[in-house]
């Protein structure tokens, strides 16, 4: 095949121009801005230096809210992914019933985070939710699940699962509809049961896949806003307040823009250091 | 029936029971009656009241809406596509310089909280007077890292001999792309495409910032009429949160049909 040189940046042109227009030069003005103060009541721009940094680095609210996004990430990413991974092997073909599986499990995905956070907001309900309502006739007491410190972050990542195992599920799916059938025809001739097809034709045929899926779970993880701000609004003290949580009430409740600016930039350096660990470490087979 | 098999789909279906749950709830109260709703908290109802859809449909500007919603949907979503087929491509089959970066540098994109990014983003639009307009919804959009991550990953696992053939027939780089590797990754366009219509479909934030006349509302914020400042009218807004959710339950049922029949159709060779 012969290669032009120019040929490569003729293709990343397009998606590069507007990723590079309306993502990478807002990231670049906002990491102006996490070196000046910026009050937006009184409209009041100064150069601040390093303080912003300084002074989150000082704030333990940044602490509690690395400690939760922590607890959060690794509540939702492992057994979202592997849930949606078993639902998924178990529903290739194309039986009708399966696809009424598929369809119910993707339901969370289709439906707005606003609209079902009403609804688990009063499954969750102390007194008269269906949750404790059930809970109580098998004998256990009243849980007030988002009331509760101990018991609200849990009930967010539940909520989380519950929306992303489906998104995730239909990655998957398409993952294995492109592994060849012939793969696991060769794989029955020489014997290979159900779990012995998936370890040996599945998995590291899917291996793209489950990479792809795991970094855009583990993104998706730490920037997640909707459900704790629908269900929590970042409490009961502060315990479901993560990193992202933390950067709008930084932003938007004490309008300390280059503030929450310091704040997005680690945010930032954080998901990107991991990312960047991971893919190097799967080298080119991810 | 094997017990194996019984078991499983007694599994899935109960899975399926507690994913579909919430949206049941949903259904049943937009259902309700104005007082009942505030007491009942079963799944019993005491009477259907459809009438409580035409209500709702009344009480926003849904065709308008509707029409905002789909113009923009599919303008973003086709965009995403055509970009991110193309720039997935020279990712997963092209050796240049600097792709390492490229590639770290599309995945870095997808980092940044949206809430942050519309700061400076709306002091742009604003300045190129897009505010309010199809255009400031639209462009930005054009491109996403998650596409792109997604179409070099589904890329990388085409076999290389479909292209070579391709290229000994004389089919140029663009119309091997096109002709021969796309279709091969057709799940992941079909996955793209419904994934990005539904979050363009269910994106509220974006509208709330770029635009301010009713006109250019969308299905999202045409439901925030049921959300007064005290009180929220949650029967009505049942109802028009499953009238509003009809056009994505229709793509993804049609859509994912399409997506298996047409790959069992035209056959992945290996």
């Amino acid at each position: 095949m012969r290669r032009k040189s120019y040929e490569p940046f003729l293709y990343l042109t397009p998606g590069v121009f507007f990723l590079a227009f309306f993502i990478v030069l807002p990231v670049l003005f906002l990491l102006v801005l996490s070196f000046f103060r910026w009050d937006m009541l009184s409209g009041a721009i100064s150069f601040a230096g390093l303080e912003n940094y300084s002074e989150m680095f000082k704030d333990p609210a940044l602490y509690n809210a690395l400690k939760n996004t922590v607890l959060y990430v690794a509540g939702v990413v492992p057994a979202g992914m592997a849930i949606a991974l078993f639902i998924a092997v178990q529903l290739k073909g194309k039986l009708r019933t399966y696809s009424i599986y598929r369809t119910s499990i993707f339901m969370p995905v289709i439906v707005s985070l606003a609209a079902s956070g009403v609804i688990w907001l009063w499954i969750y309900d102390y007194r008269s939710g269906i949750l404790n309502h059930l809970l109580s006739r098998i004998g256990i007491s009243q849980i007030n699940w988002l009331g509760n410190p101990d018991t609200a972050l849990i009930s967010v990542i539940i909520v989380t699962l519950w929306q992303r195992i489906g998104y995730n599920m239909v990655i998957f799916f398409a993952g294995l509809q492109v592994i060849p059938e012939q793969l696991y025809e060769a794989a029955m001739i020489d014997g290979a049961k159900a779990s012995g097809q998936f370890r040996y034709v599945t998995w590291p045929n899917l291996l793209p896949t489950t990479s792809f899926v795991l970094v855009i779970n583990l993104i998706f993880a730490f920037r997640d806003f909707d459900q704790i701000y629908v269900m929590t609004r970042g409490g009961p003290m502060s315990r479901t307040t993560t990193l992202v949580y933390h950067i709008y009430e930084t932003a938007f409740a004490e309008f300390n823009i280059g503030m929450a600016a310091a704040v997005t930039m680690i945010l930032f350096l954080i998901v990107m250091a991991v990312t960047y660990l991971y893919l190097n470490y799967m080298g080119e087979k991810a | 029936m094997k017990a194996s098999t019984i078991f499983k789909h007694l599994l899935l279906a109960l899975i399926s029971t507690l994913f579909l749950m919430p949206f049941v709830w949903i259904i049943v109260t937009s259902l309700r009656g104005p007082v009942e709703v505030l007491r009942e908290h079963t799944l019993i109802l005491s009477r259907f009241r459809w009438e409580n859809y035409i209500s709702a449909w009344r009480a926003s500007n849904f065709p308008r809406q509707f029409l905002n919603s789909f113009v923009v949907g599919v303008s973003v979503t086709l965009g995403q596509i055509f970009t991110s087929a193309l720039a997935g491509y020279a990712l997963a089959r092209m050796e240049f310089k600097g792709k390492k970066i490229v590639f770290m540098t599309v995945l870095a994109t997808l980092i940044i909280p949206y809430h942050m990014l519309v700061v400076p983003l709306f002091v742009m639009l604003a300045r190129f007077g897009w505010i309010n307009t199809y255009r400031g919804l639209i462009i930005p959009m054009l491109a996403n890292g998650f596409g792109i991550y997604l179409f070099r990953q589904f890329f990388k696992k085409v076999p290389w001999q479909l292209e070579e053939a391709a290229a000994i027939d004389g089919a140029s780089r663009w119309s091997t792309l096109w002709r021969v590797v796309f279709p091969q990754a057709l799940p992941a366009a079909g996955t793209l495409f419904i994934f990005t219509f539904v979050a363009e479909w269910n994106d509220l934030f974006r509208w709330l910032i770029f635009t301010h006349s009713t006109e250019m509302r969308n299905v999202q914020l045409g439901l925030s009429v049921f959300q007064e400042q005290f009180a929220t009218d949650y029967v009505r807004l049942m109802a028009a949160v499953v009238i509003v959710t009809v056009p994505t339950f229709i793509l993804f049922v049609i859509g994912h049909k399409k997506l298996i029949q047409g790959i069992s159709l035209g056959g992945i060779k290996g």
